[in-house]
């Protein structure tokens, strides 16, 4: 399984809260560059980093000073990227030729508490907008071109109003801010967001209706949801990092329960994500300083296992029919293999574009593995 | 004491008048900071006058150490990977030989990690304070120096105990100038026109690198006379001693005593009459001291000097032979050098052999915690169940303790302080302890690290305490939901029954729930109170209320009241919700079950009126009052209740 895999581990000097690849020019060219983020530094800062081609480790380009963590970064278009800062403000930066990056704008503490500002905790964007949560429990949509955020939506964290339907003798019905964190947002499709909190509920999102909840997601036991993923292709399919270290694969299609839950880490999941390009493997990251490479591929029907090289340029074609459902996966059958040795402190973050993924760690290092096996 | 002095004998004065030539108070902190301020008694007696009007301010006092450089701290995150690996493999035991390849091998990942260090020290950070970074550059050369020589002398030895070898390799990496310089001449058309062509060939000599003397010599216009094809022969032919050569060490001094033999010869022959370039070497070889000495600017220290006078007169030293010819070195360079240096001192104990001096020394000149701290723990390693090294255990606790004590100090690096105080007994543990429970939870994020680092540890009062302040947090901020998450965390019977009570009387003042979705899937985290267990069961009613089993819902309710788990504040409440209950056509309440309601509207009227006759002005009067009015509505309604249960049970009966 290790053969072509290589790694290498680049110490730089601050606790990397999250990395990001840079989306690729083309399909035919894998992209070479990626961003990341500091946090719990005196001054942190976001840095665009460069991976030669040979095995060398990454190059720092440029880093511009970041006000708070960076606790989530997402690039919206190619050249953009907006950055989530523990302070409750989202920024929104530019690479620009030459490799510089630039800061264009800011929406100031659109996550607070009553008495202070809230860390916002996720980013999502579909390309147009972006949808930022924190720790308020507050869902913002923003308009990269506007001044204002589009819309806020309260309560996300499942903390939601209760109006006493029983109780006719004593009924109020006012909005409040319950205020559960909510750790992580992502799109599901152009105008659903699925956000998952402290507590443990999904919640899907439409942004388009007056009465946004589509529905409730409960996880057992209020396992906290720390990260989300959508399946690239299957957009119904989504994979839920925990609280207790275990993945949890949902088919919104089917709200009452997930369809299967598997452990692996020994302690809470930082981050959670598909491989873009073969759905079929998924990678986590975890507080307890493990990597992992969940390989559900074997579990494909036999006409999606035969062995093909993997090229970015073309569908996958596991993308028609998912392993993730499978009775298979269903029962834990799937490949989990360590990617890197354990690291002594958490993993915070992961990325992956093509064959390789970088990570990065409270270990002040970012990670790079190449020829990550996908076949 | 009004100035603050650091690590160094450097001082400097606060710059605030008010403290000027005061006595002021210090509290010192957990870690490397100390809070100065004025002191309050003596501001009141005699700085009335003076300081009215005056700010009295705190000043936190931080020590700030290189290791704090970006550069630093690349070298602390990455050597806790290497400790915590060599704590592994030594705790899983293994004699002696087993543990020695890894020590070497641990030995040389801090050494290489060093060097790393010291190479990117140089390359980057150019806009860095020249001197600052010089320095930096000083201190990692001088660590790497000395941990290369306590791996040879100590932990890398060699069978038979035979050192010098390791000791000449070790001066050549540590010198490298001659070598640099040799390539530099043969690049040149004709070396031997070299500036220091000869001093070069001295160098080279003086460090046992022969091959390259003989390169050297081979460029020399008068290459193939006599003289120099002798000498030649005799650079060729000079043994060296190979631990696993084959030859034993008696074999080797006879083989070694041969070979001076014939240098000696051939000097009194007069080989070398008609080049005195040569007949230096040659004097060299033969081990003449004066000659050596003579030349003992070429190796720049006392230390080199040792190493290339016993390679030409005891090539089989030993590791006691070293404290004589160290003494003897230093003696020698003593008229050039005028003192000998903190470095100088750190060399001559590690080749006396005192460990316990090394150690001493490192931490009194390095000024950082991190290479005695790591070197002990090497050391304690190697001399693993050794009688005469038993202080090493304590010291190494201590030092690994104060050098995570350091670490956590520092606002980013506490997680790998507390990696270290793993490793240093229950000093360390309960040190850990604190040091997680006191960091400032700034965010959830944090906060889940340090419940996950305290999880690991099984530190649960520490889980507890970092979740109970989140709750707390919570709730101040009025977010009840996120408290009541925290609070089941922390497993906190009272917090989490405050909680409770919040949220039904929230509920009892305006009638919803703070985050309905937590309550109804609360399981058995609701056993931890009272309170949340009604609370959870509650909801549990309004859930069946809904799905209109009103059956179960009315059981439910009927036993929630006769469990006397409500608080009484929420009597009214159960008691008007029991009401579409009681006027269901169907009766869903028995008879038995509908004393126990008017048993309690009983003792509920009973004790509203004589809150009312005592005229408390209370918060929940209001309600008192509402209640009141709805009291008649349910007297009634259990009346018929009664009426038509008993019609029921009857029925049924018969």
């Amino acid at each position: 399984m290790t053969g072509g895999r290589v790694s290498s581990k680049k110490y730089v000097g601050s606790k990397v809260s999250i990395v990001r690849w840079r989306p690729a020019a083309s399909h035919y060219t894998p992209t070479d560059t990626f961003v990341s983020g500091t946090w719990d530094d005196g001054e942190n800062e976001v840095c665009v980093w460069r991976v030669p081609e040979c095995d060398d480790d990454p190059n720092l380009q440029h880093h511009l000073t970041h006000q708070g963590n960076v606790n989530d970064i997402q690039y919206v278009t190619r050249d953009t990227f907006a950055t989530a800062s523990s302070t409750g403000s989202v920024h929104l930066y530019q690479h620009n030729v030459g490799g510089h990056l630039e800061h264009k704008t800011s929406w100031k503490q659109i996550h607070s508490f009553r008495t202070s500002h809230a860390p916002c905790t996720g980013l999502t964007s579909n390309g147009d907008q972006i949808a930022s949560v924190g720790e308020d429990g507050k869902l913002v949509i923003i308009n990269p071109g506007q001044e204002r955020p589009v819309r806020t939506m309260e309560s996300v964290g499942g903390c939601s109003v209760y109006t006493g339907g029983v109780l006719s003798c004593i009924s109020c019905v006012t909005e409040s801010v319950g205020g559960c964190s909510v750790y992580t947002a992502v799109y599901v499709r152009a105008n659903e967001i699925l956000t998952g909190s402290l507590q443990g509920y999904l919640r899907l999102w439409d942004i388009r209706a007056p009465q946004p909840t589509k529905a409730t997601l409960h996880s057992l036991d209020q396992v906290g949801v720390y990260d989300l993923a959508v399946h690239p292709t299957q957009q119904h399919l989504v994979a839920a990092g925990g609280e207790d270290g275990a993945l949890a694969i949902w088919d919104l299609r089917n709200t009452t329960q997930p369809f299967t839950i598997i452990a692996a880490h020994n302690g809470p999941m930082s981050e959670v994500s598909f491989h873009p390009g073969a759905p079929d493997h998924l990678f986590t990251g975890g507080l307890d300083g493990q990597l992992l490479h969940w390989d559900a591929s074997a579990s494909a029907t036999p006409t999606h296992s035969h062995i093909t090289p993997y090229t970015p340029t073309r569908q996958h074609q596991g993308g028609s029919v998912t392993v993730w459902v499978s009775s298979a996966v269903c029962n834990g059958c799937v490949d989990t293999t360590s990617i890197i040795p354990p690291s002594p402190l958490p993993i915070n973050s992961l990325d992956i574009d093509g064959t390789t993924l970088i990570a990065a760690s409270d270990n002040e290092a970012i990670y790079t593995v190449r020829q990550v096996m996908l076949y | 004491m009004d100035s603050v002095s650091r690590g160094t004998e450097e001082k400097w004065a606060l710059p605030d008048p008010v403290l000027l030539g005061r006595m002021h108070g210090v509290v010192s902190s957990l870690c490397n900071s100390l809070v100065v301020f004025p002191h309050r008694h003596r501001l009141h007696q005699e700085g009335s006058q003076l300081e009215r009007g005056r700010e009295v301010r705190l000043y936190q006092v931080e020590s700030f150490s290189w290791l704090w450089g970006r550069q630093a701290r690349k070298l602390i995150n990455e050597s806790v990977g290497t400790f915590l690996s060599l704590q592994k493999i030594m705790q899983e035991g293994g004699g002696a030989e087993e543990r020695k390849p890894t020590l070497v091998k641990k030995c040389r990942e801090y050494r290489s990690m060093i060097q790393a260090s010291m190479e990117e020290s140089i390359i980057f950070e150019p806009e860095e304070v020249e001197s600052d970074l010089h320095a930096y550059g000083q201190v990692l050369y001088k660590m790497e120096l000395i941990l290369s020589l306590l791996e040879i002398l100590f932990i890398d030895t060699k069978p038979g105990g035979l050192v010098l070898n390791q000791l000449v390799v070790w001066v050549r990496s540590h010198f490298p100038t001659n070598h640099e310089k040799k390539s530099e001449a043969l690049e040149s058309d004709h070396p031997h026109q070299h500036p220091s062509y000869w001093e070069i060939i001295y160098g080279l000599v003086l460090q046992g690198s022969l091959d390259d003397v003989r390169q050297m010599l081979s460029h020399h216009p008068r290459a193939d006379t006599d003289p120099f094809l002798s000498m030649d022969e005799l650079l060729r032919k000079m043994p060296f001693y190979q631990v696993y050569g084959g030859v034993s060490a008696a074999e080797f001094t006879v083989r070694w005593q041969h070979w001076q033999g014939e240098c000696e010869r051939r000097l009194e022959e007069g080989h070398f009459a008609t080049c005195p370039k040569l007949l230096t070497i040659c004097k060299i070889l033969c081990g003449d001291l004066d000659t050596i000495g003579s030349l003992w600017d070429l190796t720049d220290t006392w230390y080199h000097l040792m190493v290339s006078t016993l390679l030409y007169t005891n090539p089989t030293a030993k590791l006691f032979h070293l404290a004589g010819a160290a003494q003897d070195a230093i003696e020698h360079t003593r008229g050039n050098h005028s003192a000998i240096t903190p470095l100088d001192r750190i060399l001559l104990a590690a080749m006396e052999a005192d460990t316990h001096q090394v150690i001493k020394e490192c931490q009194q000149v390095l000024d950082n915690p991190w290479f005695t701290t790591h070197l002990t723990d090497l050391l304690y390693h190697t001399f693993y169940q050794q009688a005469e090294f038993k202080f090493l255990g304590d010291l190494r606790e201590t030092l690994i303790l104060e050098y995570s004590e350091v670490l956590s100090g520092h606002r980013s690096l506490w997680q790998v302080g507390v990696l270290y105080l793993d490793h240093c007994g229950t000093s360390g543990v309960a040190m850990a302890q604190v040091v997680l429970e006191r960091r400032p939870l700034t965010s959830d994020a944090v906060a889940h690290k340090v419940v996950q680092m305290a999880r690991d540890r099984k530190f649960d009062n520490v889980v507890m305490s970092v979740c109970r302040v989140m709750g707390r947090r919570a709730l101040d901020l009025d977010r009840l939901g996120s408290a009541i998450w925290w609070g089941v965390r922390s497993r906190d019977a009272a917090f989490t029954s405050h909680i409770a009570h919040k949220i039904l009387q929230r509920y009892v003042e305006d009638g919803k729930f703070e985050s309905s979705p937590l309550l109804d899937q609360l399981g058995p985290a609701m056993l931890l109170s009272d309170t949340l267990t009604f609370l959870g069961k509650y909801r549990e009613f309004h859930m069946l209320y809904q799905d209109g089993k009103y059956q179960e819902a009315a059981t439910l309710l009927v036993s929630l009241i006769s469990s006397k788990l409500a608080p009484e504040y929420f009597w009214p409440v159960l008691l008007l919700d029991a009401l579409p209950l009681l006027k269901c056509p169907k009766p869903v309440i028995t008879s038995e079950q509908t004393y126990e309601l008017m048993y309690l509207l009983n003792n509920l009227h009973t004790a509203t009126t004589t809150n009312k006759e005592k005229q408390n002005g209370t918060a929940t009067e209001a309600g008192q009052e509402a209640f009141l009015e709805k009291e008649r509505d349910i007297r009634l309604a259990l009346t018929n209740n009664l009426a038509k249960a008993i019609i029921k049970e009857g029925t049924v009966e018969s």
